[in-house]
């Protein structure tokens, strides 16, 4: 087999093919710069498949984190769900939340009724963090409590002692409202929660609005004599400022 | 001076490759492959970088019954055959070609000129050929490469390079046969314009 003549050396070929082939241009090499970017991108190609491998794992312990989220979840939430279908609304909770402006310190726990109030005005090391806590901390939670049910357990007594507690709020929350419109009529409340609740939970609080109305209704000297009262039941307590404050607008003019 | 790229002896079947051992040893061949192709010069490396992720992703399947740089002469066909359509759809001509340097028989600038025709003349020509085809041709016309050389390095019996040089051959000379007719035509609408 005889090998072929490239046409630029053939003299029988045509003078175009000539012309054309022998100004060619041959490929050029590659570039040593273009060669060394192109290595380094081979490079970091290849640390690729090891940072897949990171992202997959990350995702599949997200994954993994996930499904066990969901399945404590349903674990946890099945029998709330169904303890919370067959109790029905909870009254203690929803009518402190319905009354956001009341101090909620001044509700203790139930089991502590009796000496709430001796709590609440002896407790020393009370703070501002204490006056905030929300009613659900200082309320009985039967829903957190998955071990035991207080309804089922103590059903009478807690549950009257939590009626009693949201219906004294519900009062004074009345009487709150009203005292600036209608100091008396706040008063009259105050007087019925009074009566109602003799040794109630919330007497204090009872004792600051009525010297409050007794002030706006200007009948300062009981007003005085009724918060000096309480100035004395209050002393060492989160109120006794409040009591001072407001005995100070009874004396200056 | 042509180029003339030296095969590579064959990979013993139990030697493990990999992709940055074939980039050191074949860039230069796949640069030189590219541009015998018809990938002008600013794309190059673009599509250097194509090819050598074609590898990464392929290497697995290479068994090794045939030279690598045939392997990697199969991956530049495609390679460039995809970015050839890429540029029909977007309609890119080739215009933009980075002006050659004179060369030393350039003696005037009318030389010079002549020269740059011969050489879109040329550069038209091949990108009318198959792309198979145009590689033989470039490999043993333009680059001066020996029709042995061409059968070692696509692993191809020296009879079908012969074959495959007459056929791209015929091939060129159709080629500048279309270009005249497309020459005669453009300049008789010029022509029928003028009147």
């Amino acid at each position: 087999m005889i090998p072929p003549t490239r046409w630029r050396d053939d003299a029988s070929t045509s003078p175009e093919r000539r012309e054309l082939l022998r100004g060619a241009v041959g490929s050029c090499p590659l570039p040593k710069d273009i060669r060394a970017r192109s290595a380094a991108r081979i490079d970091r190609l290849l640390v690729v498949p090891a940072a897949a491998g990171l992202l997959f794992w990350i995702k599949g312990v997200a994954a993994a984190g996930l499904c066990a989220i969901g399945v404590v979840a349903a674990v946890d939430g099945v029998p709330s769900l169904t303890r919370r279908l067959a109790l029905g609304p909870e009254p203690v909770r929803s009518t402190a939340d319905r009354h956001p402006a009341m101090p909620r310190t001044s509700i203790p726990t139930v089991e502590s009724t009796s000496s709430a109030t001796e709590t609440a005005i002896s407790g020393s090391d009370a703070s501002g963090a204490q006056r905030e806590a929300p009613v659900a901390s200082a309320l009985p939670a039967p829903t957190r409590d998955r071990t035991r049910h207080p309804r089922a357990e103590a059903p009478s007594a807690e549950l009257g002692s939590g009626d009693s507690l949201a219906r004294e709020a519900a009062m004074l929350e009345d009487a709150r409202g009203m005292l600036e419109r209608n100091p008396g009529r706040a008063l009259e409340v105050l007087n019925r929660h009074a009566t109602t609740f003799p040794t109630g939970t919330l007497s204090i609080e009872r004792e600051l609005i009525a010297v409050d109305a007794l002030r706006r209704l200007g009948r300062v000297a009981e007003a005085q004599a009724r918060g000096m009262a309480l100035l004395g039941q209050a002393r060492g307590s989160i109120y006794e400022e409040r009591v001072k404050a407001l005995l100070q607008t009874l004396t200056s003019p | 001076m042509p180029l003339r790229l030296e095969a590579m002896p064959p990979q013993p079947l139990a030697e493990r490759l990999d992709v940055a051992s074939i980039h050191d040893d074949h860039a230069e061949f796949v640069w030189v492959s590219l541009q015998r192709l018809g990938v002008p010069t600013y794309d190059a490396e673009d599509l250097l970088q194509e090819v050598f992720i074609v590898v990464h992703q392929r290497l697995h399947s290479f068994d090794h019954s045939s030279r690598i740089t045939t392997w990697l002469f199969g991956i530049c066909l495609r390679v460039v055959s995809a970015y050839r359509r890429r540029a029909h759809r977007r309609r890119e001509q080739s215009v933009a070609q980075v002006p050659e340097e004179r060369t030393l028989d350039e003696a005037s600038p009318e030389q010079a000129a002549v020269n740059r025709q011969a050489g879109e003349r040329l550069r038209a020509a091949l990108d009318l050929m198959d792309l198979g085809k145009r590689a033989i041709f470039v490999m043993f016309e333009i680059d001066g490469l020996s029709c042995d050389d061409i059968a070692e390095m696509l692993s191809v019996p020296i009879g079908t390079v012969y074959s495959r040089l007459h056929s791209a051959r015929s091939d060129f000379d159709r080629a500048l046969l279309r270009m005249r007719a497309m020459e005669a035509s453009r300049l008789g609408v010029r022509r029928g314009a003028r009147t």
